[in-house]
């Protein structure tokens, strides 16, 4: 029984990833060196807040 | 509609959905990772989004250098997954928010963002997970329910007690 609802965990689990992997965004082209927290910060507090 | 028969509901702050969609964002793993433990409670658990969260997202995607069009793509896509669901501010919401405004009660001190934030997560009795220390520190005496989800200066990841704290 455990078993059967580990195996269930894991296929959700590999579901979302895949899901998950049309989500992503690869910003490590982007000319803005900032990290998007940084730039929420800045957006938020009007400056970074780390 | 959100299902009421869920019996957890999260309030996803901004930084968190950033952390989600940027996979170079500082918080990606620690992100995903959360978000797949949350997963392990299925129907039992709802993710909220609220409107603003969704507009500081695109705002700082796209100061960051992204194309608007693939920053609402990645946005609907991850909309469209099971448990999540983007919440409106309505009229009758709105009117039930500002009840929150009392002298004594902190939410008049927050900005706006974060007085949104914390107004639908209390509608809901919701978790608000965050990265944002800041914004964690400014609703915490407010509304106790927010944990932020790294350690981040002089206050522990809270990603733990999160969880503990969910049925």
């Amino acid at each position: 029984m455990k078993k059967v609802i580990k195996d269930k965990d894991i296929k959700i689990k590999k579901d979302l990833m895949r899901s998950l992997e049309g989500i992503f965004i690869d910003t490590s082209k982007s000319p803005i060196k900032k990290d998007s927290s940084q730039i929420l910060n800045e957006l938020r507090y009007g400056k970074c807040s780390c | 509609m959100v299902s009421v028969h869920a019996k957890n509901f999260i309030v996803e702050d901004s930084s968190f959905v950033i952390g989600i969609i940027d996979k170079n964002d500082f918080f990606h793993s620690k992100a995903i990772g959360i978000l797949l433990k949350l997963s392990e409670f299925n129907s039992n658990l709802i993710i909220l989004i609220p409107q603003i969260v969704i507009y500081e997202t695109v705002i700082t995607l796209v100061r960051k250098g992204i194309n608007k069009d693939r920053v609402e793509e990645s946005i609907k896509k991850l909309l469209f997954l099971d448990n999540i669901r983007c919440i409106d501010v309505t009229e009758s919401s709105l009117f039930r928010f500002c009840k929150n405004i009392k002298n004594n009660s902190g939410f008049h001190l927050l900005k706006t963002s974060d007085f949104l934030i914390a107004s639908i997560a209390k509608d809901f009795s919701a978790k608000i997970i965050t990265f944002d220390l800041q914004m964690r520190n400014s609703i915490k005496s407010s509304y106790g329910d927010i944990f932020c989800c790294d350690t981040i200066k002089d206050i522990p990841d809270e990603t733990n007690d999160l969880l503990k704290s969910l049925n």
